[in-house]
């Protein structure tokens, strides 16, 4: 594979576009975004879950 | 190897986007962000230590000097929430944008657009927090941990609390990009257990990160719908708790202290090989000792509290637990010393840095272990001893690390050397006037002497006298710092080597200094004996 097949150059700017590259690395973005999807979905359990648990020991008295 | 990773490099020397606003305001590369990271840590560090001056200032002598207590409360306040998540926190996700990818042999971050809005939000948040020292009634000055009821009487509460969210959404994303990068971009051949332990620790951070960062966004916003919207979260008057924002805190602020010092694990156990020239020793009990100290992160939290008046089996098992992070902490001190030992060592500036780590660290983990006894912690709670002890943590520890890190990479990142002459004359002012400004403190809470007030007995003079005289010196040699980076970006005539390091290994050092725009657009080839810490025999 060469460089070209990986890279959009133009003038002397090149940007790199990560859609256009190996399958191999194209899968591991697929995959990547997933992962952060799962790591997203964590952080918003945990605040939500912050909150609930001081609602539901203020709502059964237990302090 | 080399081949591999650094056959595209002419076409990447000239790939850097042109204009100002296309380069540093929408880049999505990794080395820029990073680069942007760390220009904002830097700036951080010195508004929060220009507060630190206020502080130490108006601590010189007994009595009230230069400002009024309600202002020297919002300097106490500011200067820790600005060095904790202005300056440490940026630093640590800027060393590893810049480096993560190079280390693992990846192109980019996997979520380079996400990387660019982690980065953007921070400016706007520390714009709003620092505004509020311009409003009337001032910035906050409940301390940092925000304790309600003091915190609720704070005027500025909404605008802190919301540049908090802003930090939390941009440390979460930084956190969701780094896990994802390590998890699925590695080059083939560069196996989880054959990863640079700089890479681990990030990875266990950012977990710590997506666990706790929440975690302190729920308690803010309860403080804030306890103010504004009726609530009775922390309000005894209504039926609430105010120790309850106490323990939701702590959950979220000791694993914090292990976000601030995990990647700086990380870089010791970089920085150490290199001037040993040795492969690291244990390299697998490095990375059990560093998931060990974050596990065990999340079971300590009350140990912030033991005088608030806890029931006596909670004291002790969370004393006991304090004092097992001691034995993964012990390792990870034992195995950088059996790195060194034998080892063909030299003192450049890093290498400084790092000893100067071990050492200063370790105390302020000796004086951690005495703070975990519950009878003697009851002595100690809320005196100049506490202060003592969080900044030997977090100055020799987290901010030593950072500029050992700095000085460490910068020849990769700027392509020329800096001047190790000046950096030695850093090292040794940084680490003389540190111990002058931050060891009497041992002794003053000890003695007694409060913390958080502006004005004290006579009794403490002498040695606030000179915890003073070494702020103002270590805050003097922290210019020197500015001008060897000054020197090396711009004006270093000396070119870097692509290794830099003659003990240096692995895939950061394969490609040119400076690292091109673009690296690894094609993965590269890893091989055992390129690696940071040498063959691993399973």
């Amino acid at each position: 594979m060469d460089g070209s097949s990986q890279a959009n150059i133009s003038g002397n700017r090149m940007v790199l576009d990560q859609q256009a590259l190996d399958p191999e690395q194209s899968r591991r973005l697929r995959r990547a975004r997933r992962t952060a999807m799962i790591a997203g979905a964590v952080a918003v359990s945990f605040f939500v879950f912050s909150i609930a648990q001081l609602l539901w020991v203020q709502h059964m008295g237990l302090r | 190897m080399a081949h591999a990773a650094t056959q595209d490099h002419h076409d990447d020397h000239h790939s850097a986007p042109k204009g100002f606003f296309r380069r540093w305001v929408m880049s999505t590369n990794h080395k820029d962000i990073g680069t942007l990271y760390l220009v904002f840590a830097l700036t951080m560090f010195f508004i929060g230590g220009s507060f630190a001056m206020v502080i130490r200032a108006e601590l010189f002598k007994p009595g009230l000097q230069l400002v009024q207590p309600y202002f020297f409360n919002q300097m106490t306040t500011m200067h820790a929430l600005v060095m904790i998540f202005g300056a440490i926190m940026p630093a640590f996700v800027g060393l590893g944008n810049w480096m993560i990818p190079l280390m693992i042999g990846a192109p980019d971050m996997a979520l380079p657009r996400m990387n660019n809005l982690s980065f953007w939000i921070l400016p706007f948040a520390f714009l709003l927090m620092l505004s509020t020292l311009f409003l009337p009634g001032g910035g906050p000055s409940g301390g940092w941990t925000m304790y309600p009821p003091l915190s609720l009487q704070s005027s500025s509460l909404a605008y802190v609390v919301f540049a908090i969210h802003l930090m939390g959404i941009s440390s979460i994303m930084g956190a969701i990009n780094i896990i994802a990068t390590i998890l699925n971009m590695r080059a083939p051949g560069m196996d989880l257990l054959k990863m640079p332990i700089f890479v681990w620790s990030w990875l266990i951070t950012a977990f710590l990160l997506i666990a706790v960062m929440p975690v302190l966004a729920g308690a803010v916003t309860m403080l804030l719908t306890d103010k504004y919207f009726g609530t009775n979260f922390f309000n005894a008057a209504g039926g609430g708790d105010p120790v309850l924002y106490q323990h939701i805190f702590w959950f979220f602020g000791h694993p914090e202290v292990y976000i601030m010092i995990l990647p700086a694990f990380g870089i010791i156990s970089e920085i150490v090989p290199t001037f040993a020239r040795k492969p690291i020793f244990g390299y697998k009990a490095m990375v059990l000792a560093i998931a060990a100290i974050a596990f065990l992160s999340f079971i300590v939290w009350a140990h912030h509290m033991f005088a608030v008046g806890l029931p006596m089996g909670a004291e002790i098992f969370f004393m006991y637990a304090t004092m097992l992070i001691a034995v993964p902490t012990g390792i990870k001190v034992f195995n950088w010393v059996a790195t060194m030992w034998g080892g063909s060592m030299t003192f450049e500036t890093p290498m400084l840095f790092a000893i100067a780590f071990i050492i200063l660290f370790t105390l302020g983990g000796f004086s951690g272990l005495m703070m975990a006894l519950v009878p003697a912690d009851f002595q100690y709670h809320d005196t100049y001893f506490i202060v003592a002890h969080f900044h030997y943590v977090l100055v020799t520890g987290a901010l030593f690390a950072i500029i050992a890190a700095a000085y460490y990479w910068l020849p990769k990142w700027t392509g020329h050397m800096y001047s190790e002459t000046w950096g030695k004359i850093h090292f040794w002012n940084s680490v003389v006037w540190v111990n002058v400004l931050f060891f009497p403190q041992h002794f003053l809470g000890l003695a007694g002497m409060p913390r958080r007030i502006p004005d004290y007995n006579v009794a403490f003079a002498n040695f606030n006298m000179i915890s003073s005289i070494g702020g103002f010196l270590f805050g003097a040699s922290q210019l020197i710092f500015i001008g060897v980076l000054i020197h090396c970006v711009f004006f270093s005539k000396k070119k870097a080597t692509d290794r830099v390091w003659e003990g240096a290994k692995g895939l950061e050092w394969t490609v040119p200094s400076p690292a091109p725009h673009h690296t690894f657009a094609i993965a590269p080839i890893v091989r055992d004996e390129e690696l940071a810490h040498g063959h691993v025999e399973d």
